[in-house]
């Protein structure tokens, strides 16, 4: 009888999968099966019978795994249950820590990831630049991103790298008329046919290639539709704007994503500024001025910085001449569309920080958020489970293997990891109306389009949960049964100088965010409270939108000033709080290479009185002398200052309207934001001016009588200008717009403050009450000799204290570094005080011991019968 | 009362029914022509590990044969326990079995 064997690898394969207590006669029969039917049915048939048997053993084998895999899982999953339940006041203190700091981490990931995501919808992003300018003008560095109406078409014609141009200008907040309806539009812009080659904005109706050729037209979006023309289509209608221009409907786009840099409803053809200025004005045509955006789209392969490299030849061939004469330098650069969001600021002129510092900041506070709530988790898993070495001691008598033990503590803390990341999801979807309300942008946890944030989570939650499961599943799960169960082992005792190292460091990073949010505070009420050289309470304004409303000007003022309520009422191009035109002066003395920028604001002779501005040597406008609105300049203390002029009544100085002497000097105020230093400042009476006209209308109203007054402007307002909407606001609310960022950054940043607190008391009470605990019979001994329970207490909160001191030590150093360096970017500010400082360590001091106060007095109460008797 | 698997409930009653010798090749021979199924090695093999670990059966070895190329086979009988085992699920069943109801088509 032939002795067939099945291959060895069937054999090995087979003992593997079925892990059999006898393995070798299981082979056995395997192996007798197999000869057998080689004999009667031939070789092939029993090799093809031995891989059948492989297979079907297969999914028998899977089966059983799963299952005993599956019935692991459930008694793991008791036994946890059961040790939260034990101690659930450890358990709910470590699950919400961690979850709290996660969940922070996530609102700042959703906030960052936002920030970093505008303007990457467009197909060509990536090869979009703004073309930014960087020059000096009479001595003074400035960049901006606005530019000359003709660089565009010179672009275009000159560099073959570059495939196209578009320019975007902005109207200012037109009135928009269509049958009935009227609005004010705030996000109108004109720009060029190849607008839509360059943004990827899907069209719903109307031809992308030509919608903004012809002048006059204009693309809306489907807001805009709905709001104007309801549900009939607005395509070949008419829209009025200004009571000046009809523009015809052309186009019909959806909305514009929130994650944009440049925000708009309606787009108007570029074409239309020379059609309605025929006889090209000096902003179209004139190479230093600078009203408009220039985008450009580089060829595919392009790198931006040859194109870089030759601007300087560009800018000497174009506007060379002009620009020596006038003493500008000028150089142009190009920055890339996905960065404009994060590196520029919108509101014009004001230079510097752009969001990028401020993301770096909040990224860094959440990280430490998140590290502080991760070490909080595994401290105090550690510390715990010390306690659990009588338990680790029964077991192991009982028959438990070390592995599974240390499987079970592993999956344990693991197991409160992902509890805390679930719970972590929870609070942070309940807090998504505060973030976004701080954010100022509508956020949301969208899975489908963060694939990354689940394995992100799930990656911190295993990481923690390992890392704090290691301890007690390696360091317990080896103690011997017999001297754990005696209670000789020294458990974690080491690891104090670790715990108070996190103790201290968690209440350092409470004070410098205390210290922060109360510096920050104190700077938001010094800039609103400091006296703004004007009086801005009790001033309404009326935007004016158009040529029609300057035409009764003198109508409306007339009719409003007869009114006992109204104390005075004045037009002007810019109100206090706004950025004037800023442009370049020639004063009387300095030659025409050294002309200097001066903020250029257009008024009537009532605006320095109705404003409550204060002349400080000469006089105010008056339409008594004649030559008033033809020749006469008013300007500030800092102009003078700065021209060197001690007597600056009667000096020339001379700009795109003319020579105009100085009739008067007004005390500095704040014209523009108070994050700004003050800049010389140029006023005229100037109604003829069309490039710079009347924009605002400022009226003073008596006190008390905010609503009667209000009253009657609207009633005269209707009178006047019947086809355009009344619309108002309140000067003093206007000019505290511009601390909204800084509010917006104190209410993170107090939030935070708020939360890392409570991150840290969360671990100190839990801390404490494990080493109460521990020093159980310590403390007994202690009362036994004779110790108050005061001064128990007494005891415990003096090493609080110690920590505390130890903390605030590194606190300070660091808040006064960050804080001042913070400080400097403001002009105008108050010192930081010693008190801010002593102030929130204080605190700190007071909210550590009121935390630890239950534990410890509990400890100091404890009869020392109770605790030394279980000796 | 633990509960059986129906594959270890079959596989104990088998080396109960069996007559000769009980080993891995024969149990897998007369369970297959009672159930009409075909079991595979491993089917055999892991309810009768699972068996004898929960000490329903025992094993042992028998002489060796060079039939079987000098390694001995192993013969599995049940234990006493199996026995229990086995008598409390025929009461269970015959408790559930009793005075069922008549589910014929035609009653009311």
């Amino acid at each position: 009888m032939k002795n067939n064997k099945p291959p060895a690898v069937a054999k090995m394969v087979l003992k593997l999968m079925l892990n059999h207590s006898h393995p070798e006669t299981m082979i056995g029969d395997f192996e007798e099966s197999f000869n057998e039917i080689a004999r009667n049915r031939g070789l092939l048939r029993a090799k093809i019978w031995y891989w059948f048997q492989i297979v079907l053993t297969f999914l028998p084998f899977m089966k059983n795994s799963i299952y005993w895999g599956v019935t692991m899982f459930a008694s793991y999953c008791k036994l946890t249950f059961r040790a939260i339940n034990k101690h659930r006041i450890y358990s709910f203190i470590n699950i919400a820590g961690l979850a709290i700091g996660i969940a922070c981490c996530i609102l700042i990931v959703l906030y960052i990831q936002f920030e970093f995501s505008f303007d990457k919808y467009h197909d060509k992003a990536d090869r979009i630049f703004l073309l930014k300018r960087h020059g000096y003008f009479g001595g003074k560095e400035n960049t901006s991103s606005s530019n000359n109406a003709l660089a565009a078409g010179f672009i275009k014609k000159d560099f073959p790298e570059v495939e196209d141009t578009v320019r975007i200008g902005f109207m200012p907040n037109p009135a928009v008329l269509c049958e009935e309806k009227k609005f004010y539009e705030s996000r109108v812009l004109y720009a060029d046919d190849s607008f839509f080659e360059f943004f990827t904005y899907p069209m719903t109706k109307g031809d992308p290639k030509s919608a903004l050729q012809a002048p006059f037209s204009v693309v809306i979006t489907e807001e805009i539709a709905e709001k104007y023309f309801g549900k009939k289509n607005p395509m070949g209608k008419s829209l009025r704007i200004n009571n000046q221009d009809n523009f015809t409907v052309t186009g019909v786009i959806k909305n514009v994503p929130r994650n944009s840099h440049l925000l708009f409803d309606m787009l108007c053809s570029f074409q239309t500024l020379y059609s309605k200025y025929p006889r090209g004005h000096a902003f179209l045509n004139d190479f230093t001025s600078n009203r408009y955006w220039t985008y450009i789209l580089l060829q595919k392969g392009i790198d931006p910085g040859t194109l870089e490299s030759k601007f300087p030849d560009f800018i000497k061939k174009y506007g060379g001449t002009k620009l020596k004469i006038f003493g500008i330098s000028m150089e142009y650069f190009l920055m890339p569309l996905t960065d404009i969001h994060l590196h520029t600021p919108l509101s014009g002129g004001k230079t510097g920080i752009g969001t990028i510092l401020y993301i770096y900041i909040f990224a860094l506070i959440a990280g430490i958020v998140l590290i502080i709530a991760c070490i909080n988790f595994v401290n105090l898993t550690t510390a715990r489970s010390a306690k659990r070495a009588q338990e680790v001691g029964m077991r192991k008598v009982l028959g438990a293997q070390k592995s599974e033990l240390v499987r079970q503590f592993l999956f344990e803390s693991f197991f409160y990891s992902v509890i805390s990341l679930l719970l972590a999801l929870g609070l942070a979807e309940f807090a998504l109306p505060t973030m976004s309300s701080i954010a100022g942008y509508e956020l949301a946890i969208d899975l489908t389009h963060m694939l990354w944030l689940f394995p992100a989570l799930l990656g911190i939650a295993v990481f923690v949960g390992l890392i704090a499961g290691s301890y007690p599943a390696f360091f317990l799960a080896a103690f011997q049964p017999g001297r754990v169960l005696k209670g000789g082992t020294k458990t974690g005792a080491g690891n104090s100088f670790f715990r108070n190292v996190l103790v201290v460091m968690q209440f350092s990073i409470s004070v410098v965010l205390i210290i922060g949010t109360i510096i920050i505070t104190r700077q938001l009420d010094y800039m609103k409270n400091k006296n703004p050289g004007f009086d801005k309470e009790q001033v309404v304004v009326l935007p004016f939108r158009d040529e029609e409303l300057r035409k009764s000007l003198a109508t409306i003022k007339n009719e409003l000033q007869v009114h006992s309520d109204i104390v005075n009422v004045s037009v002007s191009s810019d109100i206090p709080g706004q950025y004037p035109q800023y442009n370049q002066k020639l004063p009387e003395g300095f030659s025409m290479s050294q002309s200097q920028l001066m903020y250029d604001l257009v008024v009537d002779e009532d605006f320095i009185p109705t404003l409550g501005m204060e002349i400080v040597a000469g006089r105010n406008f008056s339409r008594e002398f004649g030559a008033d609105q033809k020749a006469s300049a008013i300007i500030n203390e800092t102009a003078a200052k700065e021209f060197g002029w001690e007597n600056p009544l009667g000096k020339k100085i001379g700009d795109y309207r003319g020579i105009r002497t100085v009739i008067g000097v007004v005390r500095d105020y704040h014209q523009i934001p108070i994050t700004q230093e003050i800049k010389p400042l140029y006023i005229r009476f100037d109604p003829g001016d069309v490039y710079n006209p009347y924009r605002m209308l400022s009226i003073r109203i008596a006190p008390g009588s905010v609503s009667r007054a209000m009253k009657y402007i609207e009633k005269t307002w209707n009178t006047i200008y019947p086809i355009h909407p009344f619309d108002y606001f309140f000067l003093d609310e206007s000019f505290n717009d511009q601390f909204k960022e800084t509010e917006r950054i104190r209410e993170l940043i107090s939030y935070f403050a708020g939360l890392a607190i409570f991150i840290a008391c969360l671990g100190l009470f839990g801390l404490t009450s494990f080493v109460a605990e521990q020093r159980t019979k310590e403390i007994g001994i202690r009362k036994v000799l004779g110790a108050s329970t005061s001064g128990i207490v007494f005891m415990i909160s003096k090493e609080l204290a110690k920590m505390i001191v130890l903390a605030n030590a590194i606190a300070w150093p660091v808040a006064y570094f960050v804080m001042r360096n913070w400080l400097q970017t403001f002009p105008y500010r108050e010192n930081i005080s010693v008190l801010i400082f002593i102030f929130s360590g204080i605190i700190v001091l007071f909210i550590g011991l009121a935390t630890i106060s239950f534990q410890s007095i509990k400890a100091g109460l404890t009869d020392p019968v109770d605790s030394l008797k279980y000796e | 009362m633990k509960y059986l698997s129906r594959p270890e409930e079959l596989v104990l009653l088998t080396i109960w029914k069996m007559e000769d010798e009980p080993y891995g090749v024969n149990i897998r021979k007369h369970i297959t022509k009672m159930t009409g199924k075909y079991w595979s090695i491993g089917s055999i093999y892991v309810p009768l590990d699972r068996l004898e670990n929960k000490g329903y059966l025992i094993s042992n070895l028998a002489n060796p044969t060079s039939e079987r190329g000098g390694k001995s086979k192993r013969y599995y009988e049940l234990t006493k326990e199996g026995l229990q085992q086995l008598q409390e699920i025929k009461k269970l069943y015959q408790a559930f079995w009793k005075n069922l109801p008549d589910l014929s088509i035609g009653k009311t």
